[in-house]
């Protein structure tokens, strides 16, 4: 009697699973990195379909990447980019149509939704991002440098372009600090010590010209 | 029953008191501060804080004063895969769970979140360095609003979220008394010991953890017949006294800065409470302490004790003069302790 009723509720579950997988959080996120890869290959083309300096600003989700941006160009900017303290603020993971670049004189900057968040795994990035169209590849860096930028950073080097490594909200950095930052940083991504890294404040306005000549006066 | 069997029954309550541990377990991505709140929450400097990065290769392990924290490492990550990291770090021990963020939420948090949910653990979720949210042109309570909204969603529930900053010290105390209501009644007055008040009201919780304790070592002391206070015909432990001492300046963050300090305050009275403090602390000053309670004891039956620690030492009158000199060391530390918040709640 036992095992009739044991299987007559696996079945039930089984037919209960499939009912339910189609609303499952699980099938929502499975949609979500699908939308992220296409828009990954969309960028790819339309970088390819474009010419002028391409610069992609790459970093955790809140780094500052998108105030870096808006504040860089003095909101010049076109589009200006999303801004929020909410997770996926930029978001490539919901609408396949959605805007990938924004232009700026003659640049064309990419700015890159956070990765490492439920929708926007740093593994997708990893795997099809394209770092070697850009010209310019700018790393930000919020707090402690986390094992997914440290990932980043190795493709960042591997595909050749130039690269800057800038630290966000220095204004809660001061001068031993920053010091022991940098250090930490580059010997974390086994650069050269003398190599620099940018600070700057999207609150003070710190450091954000010398960010934006770092990308300017480049070759 | 003997004055042994009381005794035995004493150590026997001391020890469950001493076994009573809250432990709590914080997880959120490197930098969000889970050091830095850690020391704050203990009020000492238990945990090493830095602007490196050391990568967690095992779990960081802090305790102090019967509370301990540990620092879990990434959950999901190559060196602690998700399949096997409940094990690994016995997660359903945990009394309660800190996910610590101080920018946006991680793949790694929120996951690790759901997985807590299905275990009906309870969870918090601490917004660390809220002097860092900004953002131009918004309202921080507007900032604080879209915080909690974008938690909420990921969380898929309502939450309990606590904003805190560990440098300017504040949601501290909200904290504090968040965790206080998420913890058994045993736990609560481990908690209350232990944990740094930011107000006076945790302040006061803390007294009457205290004074329970107060009352079983005094017990203890009285029972224990090791030395006997001169001019008076009864020999208690000196040794369980001087103990209790330490623990209470201990609970109410009387360290020797703290009591070096207070002894030059511009109030004389005050001044005068923190060179008792440290002068009780030793045998001589205890002696002294113990002569002005014992003349002026009396055998009185402490009727409400009986229950907890028998009828024969609640009777006695060491138990009479041991609990009179444990809850004078006590009022003194709390109105110390009590001069140090206020003092700082007045800076801010």
């Amino acid at each position: 009697m036992i095992w009739v009723f044991s299987i007559g509720a696996i079945v039930v579950a089984t037919i209960g699973s499939i009912f339910l997988n189609a609303k499952s959080p699980r099938s929502v996120r499975h949609r979500k990195k699908f939308i992220l890869e296409l828009n990954i290959n969309r960028l790819a083309k339309e970088l390819q379909a474009t010419s002028g300096p391409k610069i992609a600003i790459l970093g955790q989700p809140g780094a500052g990447k998108s105030s870096l941006l808006k504040n860089m160009t003095g909101n010049k900017v076109v589009p200006i980019p999303m801004i929020g303290t909410q997770t996926d603020a930029t978001n490539w993971a919901s609408d396949a149509g959605c805007n990938l670049l924004s232009r700026y004189k003659k640049y064309i900057f990419a700015d890159v939704p956070g990765y490492d968040t439920a929708s926007h795994p740093a593994s997708i990035f990893l795997a099809s991002f394209p770092f070697e169209l850009f010209d310019t590849l700018i790393l930000v860096i919020h707090g402690k440098l986390h094992s997914a930028d440290e990932r980043i950073f190795r493709k960042i080097h591997k595909s050749g372009r130039r690269f800057h490594i800038t630290k966000s909200f220095s204004d809660s950095n001061d001068q031993m600090q920053r010091l022991a930052i940098s250090k930490d940083i580059v010997t974390r991504l086994s650069l050269p010590t003398s190599h620099p890294v940018l600070f700057f404040s999207n609150r003070t306005g710190e450091g954000i010209k010398s960010v934006f000549d770092a990308i300017s006066t480049a070759r | 029953m003997s004055i042994i069997n009381n005794a035995e029954n004493i150590k026997r309550l001391l020890n469950k008191e001493l076994n009573v541990k809250v432990s709590v377990a914080l997880f959120g991505q490197p930098g969000s501060g889970k050091s830095s709140l850690v020391n704050k929450i203990v009020g000492q400097k238990v945990a090493e804080v830095g602007v490196e990065t050391d990568k967690t290769v095992e779990a960081a392990e802090y305790e102090a004063k019967g509370l301990r924290f540990v620092d879990l490492p990434g959950y999901g990550t190559k060196n602690f895969p998700k399949e096997t990291y409940f094990e690994r770090f016995n997660i359903p021990k945990f009394d309660l769970f800190l996910c610590v963020t101080s920018g946006k939420l991680h793949q790694a948090d929120t996951e690790f979140f759901q997985e807590l949910i299905k275990l009906n653990k309870v969870c918090i979720f601490v917004v660390n360095k809220h002097d860092e949210l900004w953002e131009d042109g918004v309202k921080i309570e507007e900032l604080e609003k879209r915080k909690i909204e974008d938690i909420t969603r990921h969380a898929g529930q309502e939450i309990r979220i606590v904003f805190t900053s560990c440098k300017l010290d504040t949601g501290l105390n909200t904290l504090d008394e968040e965790i206080y209501n998420n913890l058994s009644e045993a736990k609560r007055e481990r908690w209350a010991r232990g944990a740094k008040a930011y107000s006076l009201n945790f302040l006061k919780e803390k007294e009457a953890a205290s004074e329970k304790h107060v009352v079983l070592m005094a017990a203890a002391a009285a029972a224990n017949g090791l030395n006997p206070i001169p001019g008076a015909d009864i020999a208690i432990d000196f040794g369980i006294l001087l103990e209790l001492f330490r623990e209470i300046r201990e609970d109410f963050g009387l360290d020797d800065d703290a009591l070096s300090d207070l002894k030059h305050s511009s109030i004389p009275a005050i001044a005068t409470l923190a060179n008792n403090a440290v002068e009780y602390a030793t045998k001589e000053g205890l002696l002294i302490l113990l002569k002005r309670f014992s003349s002026r004891a009396t055998v009185k039956q402490f009727s409400k004790y009986v229950p907890v620690i028998g009828q024969v030492i609640a009777a006695g009158l060491g138990f009479a003069i041991t609990l009179k000199v444990g809850n004078s060391y006590l009022d003194d530390a709390y109105k110390l302790a009590e001069e140090i918040l206020k003092r700082r709640l007045q800076s801010k």
